[in-house]
């Protein structure tokens, strides 16, 4: 049987184990690195802060209270990775810049938009920057409500309304009512 | 009827929202990160050793110095209390004395005897040597915490 997240961060933390720490690595790459893709829009600049995630998790993994997900954790620590590298670099490409865009996309483009159908792969137009990256957290990621709100650096109700009003929007643009 | 749609359009935003984050293969990636902790956890071993050993080499000589003038302090004060006999003193006075008068003779000796002694002038005099020592205790005791 498999060992659980929290024996081996126990192991990484009491024992220094750094086999153990390759585990959980393993185990949760896959999540940080689309997360960081999601939010920076170059895998190769995502996989370094992805990099660099793991190598604060590490460092600081004694301070891990199993409060929500050890995953949680990890996605919090490559959204402050993500925050931390574009103060540094004062880029304005990536996530920033493409919210940005979004948000100026005027009526006529959504309603051409909603002329074309139900476009999965611009599907995530209709939500605001905060909604889509809440609606990932929740719907994509499958993070609890709570940890979603930790990730995302935004209060518990906040998140719940970016989940009402995101369901809301896809349903009604998209009408996905399990149908 | 309505658990099943609303079951049946959580799945649905499952499939919707989880295509934005689709598997990312390791292709390495695991490793690379191994590499680069195990890399760090030599660096901090050996900046830490390295700075061990060079604050001991700062500290032993005045740590020593230190060391050498307490116990001169300390040979001294003992010598002192040995030509004075107090306690010899003290001894044949509390077979001749109440309890009270006893113990209020040994309190003012005590304090001619700490006067004698006068740790704030000898301070005064060796601040430095004390702060530096201090420090390089300190030092050590951090470098311990550290590694922790």
């Amino acid at each position: 049987m498999a060992a659980t997240d929290e024996s081996l961060i126990s192991r990484a933390i009491v024992d220094h184990d750094t086999q153990a720490f390759d585990e959980l690595v393993q185990r949760h790459q896959s999540r940080v690195r689309g997360w960081l893709r999601h939010l920076a829009g170059d895998p190769a600049l995502a996989d370094d802060l992805a990099q660099e995630t793991f190598l604060r998790a590490w460092k600081k993994i004694a301070t891990y209270k199993a409060k929500g997900s050890f995953e949680a954790w990890l996605l919090t620590i490559a959204r402050n990775e993500f925050l931390q590298n574009k103060r540094k670099s004062g880029r304005e490409t990536g996530h920033l810049e493409r919210l940005q865009a979004e948000t100026t996309t005027d009526n006529s483009e959504s309603q051409e938009y909603h002329g074309e159908g139900a476009d999965a792969d611009r599907f995530l137009e209709i939500l605001g920057p905060d909604e889509r990256d809440i609606m990932i957290l929740v719907y994509g990621i499958g993070l609890s409500h709570n940890e979603a709100s930790h990730v995302s650096g935004l209060p518990l109700g906040t998140v719940k309304s970016h989940v009402r009003r995101g369901v809301l929007k896809v349903r009604e643009k998209f009408g996905v009512t399990g149908r | 009827m309505s658990n099943e749609i609303e079951g049946q359009e959580e799945f649905a935003m499952q499939a919707m929202f989880g295509r934005e984050i689709p598997p990312v293969a390791d292709d390495g990636f695991s490793k690379t990160v191994l590499v680069r902790v195990r890399r760090k956890i030599w660096k901090r071993r050996v900046t830490l050793l390295s700075a061990t050993v060079l604050g001991l080499v700062i500290a032993l000589p005045t740590v020593g110095q230190l060391l050498l003038m307490l116990s001169n302090e300390l040979v001294a004060l003992a010598a002192r209390a040995e030509t004075s006999d107090t306690l010899g003193q003290l001894g044949s006075l509390a077979s001749l004395l109440p309890l009270r008068e006893t113990a209020q003779i040994a309190s003012d000796e005590l304090k001619n005897f700490s006067a004698q002694i006068s740790p704030v002038s000898w301070y005064q005099q060796n601040r430095l040597l004390v702060g530096a020592g201090l420090l390089s205790l300190a030092s050590l005791f951090m470098t311990h915490i550290l590694d922790r």
